[in-house]
């Protein structure tokens, strides 16, 4: 009895195009989004594996054993780049400017520790240009060798086997933020938090757009379904003013809810950076010189909050999420106006969503510094990419030069829209593009 | 003076030819109804008429000006068939919404209220949100709406469609009532063809795009020796109404 029950919900169900179109793009989104990762990843992984490695050597040792290390070093393969003493801007600028990633610093006292076997302590100053969740630093390798080397030094002419030697090397890792001239405790990896925030409020600025976008697309649809727009546009109002009363109302609504996020956002910013701070108790000026990074409780240098995401970037975003908000709710009414009812609004705001999504995950998952400058440039365009590359970069890397630029393309292209879907609202232009609607697509006609 | 001058209207949508030259004329204060099977283009030609849509040839004056514009709009009320309401606010709220609309925030507006409140009749619902109305009291607010801005001119698609035969009864003696009381000219459309007998002293038969008959309904019935509009209507398509 239940079976052909079973067939006919089933038949029913794979029939209906609201149900089909969303397992069909999330059949399509999860391997686009792998091909999407894997390019990253795979320029990423290339980057560390191939290539010399290059090592920047600051010898403040200045003994035989320190050369003796430099030399060891270059046997294996790594070219060393040594270093004049300087500030920490100059040093990293140098290094960076010479194809080294990490600077090794090597303290006073190196070759003696290790003729009295004592444990070995080494700075490590990595020079990023962007935080990311996917780069793989090459201090971790470059540490490995050093702990080689000062194992076999420690033990040479014992008849020892330098592997039995645990720990003989201490270093402390420090970051520096060539983009921003930052300078942040620990290595790149071990910000994760900051990292995470690069994925995470892309997305969060996304999923406010498009549920900007349903809302409003159902709220349009529903006037159509109900045939109050019919009403509406007849009484003694233009039609851009109903436009705009719409439009403002989805706007109010996302304002609310983006005032909302952004106040999150900062509080996420403030908590992390109070964590750092915790770590590091004590002195908070950022270090300067090289021998501020070698002074016990070094690691109390710090970047402050502003320094990382500067009140112009807030601003800047604040700006851009205001006008992908407005973007967004025309394109909503767009979707809503086209569509007869709300489930072929629906169903409509799918593919549009995927739309949004794929460029967002270029945003999280690929190098800004990689990014082609075209694709840069378009994400910063369009208004509803900008808000998230805008977020990542801001705190990740570097702002562009031409932002204002892009703010104003972006608003053009926002009030393009706006006149454009204030064109559309007439039942003669919408009654003929649904019916072309329905011609293209016989699934989605009214049953 | 005449409220409506229709003249050889033609409406085609891509290829159909929903219109093919409809004419016809309305007097003020009258109650004219056109009827017609489902598919006459009885919706287009209100559409036309209210604005919303462009006719594809002939023409259309109400009121002596071209449809559409907005001082036009202050003075001619539509009412779509099947027309919605706005499931999360209150009948109260359209109203005060809409005479403001037309009012602003003056005296004026606080009467279209009081008299919107008097025509949809639903006392202390009038508060409630409309998702808790049944469909009859949609349509009361609805016509209470088109009327209470007192209208020169009210375009009613089938104001009765959907509703039950008490319900129906009940908006056909509001329309009537209100109508004669603010001197409104009524366009009424509807394939009920015996309610229309009931409200309307002159009607247009349209079939296929095309008026096949107009004229007085007592004259009409005289005219086919019928007991009914629908008769008569039967008689002059020759009983192939679809």
């Amino acid at each position: 009895m239940i079976k052909p029950l079973v067939e006919k919900e089933v038949k029913d169900l794979l029939r209906d195009p609201r149900i089909i179109v969303p397992f069909i793009l999330g059949a399509l989104l999860l391997p686009l989004l792998g091909f999407v990762i894997s390019i990253s990843m795979r320029a990423a992984v290339e980057q560390a594996v191939t290539g010399t490695q290059v090592i920047g050597l600051l010898d403040l040792d200045g003994t035989p054993t320190s050369a003796e290390l430099a030399a060891w070093l270059e046997q294996r393969g790594v070219s060393v780049v040594r270093l004049a003493e300087g500030s920490l801007d100059s040093l990293a600028e140098e290094a960076a400017g010479r194809g080294a990633e990490v600077v090794v610093i090597i303290p006073r006292g190196f070759g003696e520790a290790i003729s009295q076997r004592r444990p070995v302590n080494l700075t490590f100053l990595n020079v990023v240009e962007e935080l990311s969740l996917l780069g793989v630093s090459k201090a971790v390798v470059s540490a490995s060798l050093i702990e080689e080397y000062v194992s076999a030094a420690m033990l040479r002419g014992t008849g020892i086997s330098p592997s039995v030697v645990r720990n003989p090397v201490r270093v402390a890792q420090y970051t520096f933020l060539t983009s921003k001239g930052v300078q942040l405790p620990g290595d790149p990896e071990s910000l994760v938090g900051l990292s995470l925030s690069v994925m995470l409020i892309p997305l969060i600025v996304v999923m406010l757009a498009l549920t900007t976008m349903q809302m409003s697309a159902t709220s349009m649809a529903v006037e159509n379904e109900e045939r109050t727009l019919e009403t509406l546009l007849t009484l003694p109002v233009p039609a851009t003013h109903i436009l705009l009363a719409k439009l403002l109302a989805m706007f109010v609504v996302a304002l609310l809810g983006s005032v909302l996020q952004l106040a999150g956002m900062v509080a996420y910013f403030l908590l992390l950076m109070s964590q750092l701070v915790q770590m590091s108790p004590g002195q908070q000026a950022p270090a300067t010189g090289v021998s501020d990074l070698l002074a016990p409780g070094a690691s109390t240098f710090l970047a402050a909050p502003a320094q990382l995401v500067s009140p112009q970037g807030l601003g800047a975003l604040a700006v851009s999420l205001l006008l992908s908000l407005f973007f967004c709710a025309a394109l909503g009414v767009v979707v809503g106006a086209l569509s007869k009812d709300v489930r072929i609004a629906s169903t409509m705001v799918s593919p549009l969503a995927t739309l949004f999504i794929v460029p967002i995950f270029l945003v999280v998952y690929m190098s800004s510094k990689a990014m082609n400058p075209l694709l840069r440039a378009a994400l910063y365009i369009l208004p509803f990419t900008q808000p998230a590359i805008l977020s990542k970069e801001m705190i990740a890397y570097t702002l562009p030069p031409e932002l204002p630029v892009y703010l104003t393309a972006s608003l053009a292209l926002t009030l393009l829209m706006v006149y454009l879907t204030s064109r559309l609202l007439s039942i003669e232009t919408l009654s003929r593009l649904q019916r072309s609607i329905s011609t293209i697509a016989p699934s989605l006609k009214r049953k | 003076m005449r409220a409506v001058q229709v003249s050889n209207l033609v409406k085609d949508f891509g290829t159909f030819r929903a219109l093919k030259g409809v004419s016809f004329e309305v007097e003020e204060g009258e109650v004219f109804g056109l009827i017609g099977p489902n598919g006459a283009g009885k919706t287009t030609t209100f559409r036309i008429i209210v604005g919303l849509l462009t006719p594809t040839a002939g023409e259309v004056k109400v009121l002596g000006r071209k449809p559409g514009d907005l001082e036009l709009k202050k003075v001619v009320s539509y009412l779509p068939e099947d027309a919605g309401t706005y499931k999360n606010i209150t009948g109260y709220e359209l109203l005060k919404i809409v005479a403001e609309l037309y009012f602003g925030k003056s005296r004026e507006a606080e009467e279209a209220l009081e008299l919107g409140l008097r025509i949809a009749g639903l006392g202390g619902k009038i508060h409630e949100k409309m998702k808790n109305y049944s469909k009859g009291m949609k349509r009361r607010v609805q016509i209470a709406r088109a009327l209470m801005v007192k209208p020169k001119v009210a375009v009613l698609d089938e104001p009765t469609a959907g509703l039950d035969v008490i319900q129906a009864k009940e908006v056909r003696e509001v329309v009537k009532k209100y109508s004669a009381e603010l001197g409104t000219t009524v366009l009424v459309s509807s394939h009920n063809m015996l309610e229309v007998e009931d409200l309307c002293g002159r009607v247009a038969m349209i079939h296929g795009g095309v008026v096949v008959k107009e004229g007085f309904v007592s004259d009409l019935l005289k005219e086919y020796g019928a007991r009914n509009l629908e008769e008569v209507f039967f008689q002059v398509v020759g009983g192939g109404a679809r």
